[in-house]
């Protein structure tokens, strides 16, 4: 039998509801596991007390033979975005760092009644704004394929939880491809849900019309079984939809399923090997009787500006909230007026990339400039979600690499925030045209880091997503990719 | 457009930020490459009347009804200073001297 932390979150939950191995059993060896790969950084607060309290609180229920629910005994890492009663939440930020939230968000109640055993809180770019996990103030976060390479980000810490075998499951949250790109950097399976499905209560806002949180897991059945435990209506998000989710796990075919290749999505700055990666995928799925279609968005060309512009105004608005008064940092100001502790507060609280968001998104609302900016931007995303919405009329996914080039090095972009920003070039017209993503590992460079592809549905389209999805997973060869094992 | 560190001081005001000098130039600098990329919007060719995106969800609407919501002393829990009701703050009204 294959180590603990080996196994699948599905497999988990069988053995433990078998009593073939007890929750507490399952915990320490993932405790353990996280403790050897302390270095790697994906964890901000880890919590083995918590857990091993959980874990024997799960026994205990079984023993006198309840059912704990869907994800009995699983341990799951959370991002340090998502509000948690009983554990810190900093989003990565000095700002919130002393911060216990009042109540837990509406996902981390659903994986509390699912049965689950939280682990902890990952590490994140602060307020999820960056990509590559460096802009944590608090640890640099590592890919644990290659440690001087970065996992990705915002949800670095999610993604390199769950490639690692700390967790089998982790929640992230993508605003812009944050939880797709550190999936692919990482080796793992991870998905943005369509925009609604999941609710955001408890979900530290960063921009709003876009931030979604989403699974990420070793395997598509892993993830689609998380996504299943914490999607669905909740009225505390006025956004969350009212339909109902649909099963995900079930398999079916996918003859005569079409495959849009959005070209402008394989143009210039795409490494050959990925490129060759994503081809070979599609190749496997035509093979299995998925049909290729070329296709074309051209306004997705836009999508970076359209993105660093809508992120950053709806973040400037939403960060207005970081006051020092009703929680987390305030600057020690003497005789400071509220408006100069205020400022000094901020200045203090906030890391240089949340500040320059924050510029660049009262610059974009600022009078004078917000018609050209603001007003442009919402124009043209609109235009691009009728231009996606119409070529989903012709085909029922479309297939594209996760990002142009596989995990890149610590350090390597973080002083050209432009270069930063553009890694996020296939990822962002999803979150702007509210579409569900995946990224799944589809074979590795010849240096050994994972390469992601990413399956794009039309809104509420995830049972498609996970069909495709499941089958190239049972097709590849190399579609589970542990990272080198180390010494304990 | 340029964006000098006069800019970036304007916009941190209206912000309620506080930046430092040597701040203000690397942010600018930063800026202006940045406000350079998405000018790039202003090509793109879009009808007179094209709409402008808000939101997505227009299924979910509910009704105003009371409910329970944070304790007081949980509301207070994290408030880096408080008595036993409000959140505190430094002075806002001076004083009339005369």
């Amino acid at each position: 039998m294959s180590q603990l932390w080996q196994m699948s979150a599905a497999s988990l939950v069988a053995a433990v509801r078998a009593r073939e191995v007890s929750a507490l059993e399952v915990a320490d060896a993932h405790i353990e596991r996280a403790l050897t790969w302390n270095d790697l950084g994906a964890f901000l607060h880890l919590e083995p007390e918590m857990a091993r309290r959980r874990a024997r609180a799960i026994d205990d229920r079984l023993a006198r033979g309840e059912d704990p629910g869907p994800l009995t005994g699983v341990p799951v890492a959370l991002k340090d975005n998502l509000c948690t009663r009983d554990m810190p939440t900093t989003c990565g930020s000095r700002i919130l760092e002393t911060f216990v939230p009042p109540y837990d968000a509406h996902v981390v109640e659903r994986l509390r009644q699912a049965g689950a055993v939280l682990l902890g809180k990952t590490n994140l770019d602060e307020f999820s704004m960056g990509s590559s996990t460096e802009n944590s103030a608090f640890r640099l976060a590592r890919n644990p394929h290659r440690l001087e390479c970065t996992p990705g980000g915002s949800s670095g810490g999610s993604a390199a939880a769950v490639a690692a075998g700390l967790a089998p499951l982790a929640l992230g949250s993508d605003t812009g491809g944050s939880i797709r790109q550190p999936a692919a950097f990482c080796g793992v399976v991870g998905l943005k849900p369509s925009y609604g499905l999941v609710s955001r209560y408890g979900l530290i806002a960063f921009a709003s019309s876009l931030d979604q949180i989403g699974p990420l897991a070793r395997g598509v059945d892993d993830a689609a079984l998380l996504l299943e435990a914490v999607a669905g209506h909740d009225p505390r998000d006025a956004t969350s939809s009212c339909r109902a989710v649909p099963p995900l796990r079930a398999s079916g075919s996918i003859e005569g399923l079409r495959l849009g290749l959005p070209r402008e999505f394989f143009g210039d700055g795409l490494a050959p090997e990925v490129a060759a990666a994503v081809e070979r995928a599609k190749s496997l799925l035509v093979d299995q009787g998925a049909r290729a279609v070329d296709v074309s968005l051209p306004l997705t060309r836009h999508a970076i500006a359209v993105y660093y512009i809508v992120a950053p105004s709806e973040a400037s608005s939403n960060l207005a909230r970081y006051d020092g008064v009703r929680y987390g940092l305030r600057a020690d100001g003497g005789d400071a007026s509220v408006d100069e502790m205020l400022a000094t507060t901020r200045g203090e609280g906030f890391g240089r990339e949340v500040k320059r968001r924050i510029l660049l998104g009262t610059f974009s609302l600022s009078s004078g400039y917000h018609d050209a900016y603001y007003g442009r931007a919402q124009k043209v995303r609109a235009a691009m979600r009728r231009e996606i919405e119409e070529v989903f009329l012709h085909v029922d996914l479309l297939l594209t690499p996760t990002t142009p080039t596989a995990a890149f090095g610590l350090g390597e972009k973080l002083e050209d925030p432009l270069a930063m920003y553009l890694s996020d070039v296939l990822t962002v017209s999803a979150n702007l045209c509210g579409v569900p993503a995946l990224s799944l590992p589809c074979g590795r460079t010849a240096n050994g880091l994972p390469i992601g592809l990413q399956l794009m549905a039309p809104r509420f389209g995830e049972e498609t997503l996970f069909r495709m999805a499941r089958a190239y997973e049972s097709l590849a060869p190399d579609a589970s990719l542990w990272p080198p094992e180390r010494a304990a | 457009m340029p964006i000098d560190p006069g800019e970036v001081r304007r916009l941190a005001r209206l912000a309620r930020l506080r930046i430092e000098a040597d701040e203000a130039e690397a942010l600018a600098r930063d800026l202006e490459r940045v406000v350079g990329y998405i000018d790039s919007l202003a090509d793109v060719a879009l009808p007179e009347d094209a709409d402008a995106l808000t939101y997505f969800s227009s299924d979910v609407t509910r009704d105003d009804h009371a409910g329970p919501c944070l304790d007081h002393d949980e509301a207070l829990a994290n408030a880096p200073e408080h008595d036993d009701a409000f959140f505190l703050v430094p002075k806002i009204v001076e004083k009339d001297e005369a």
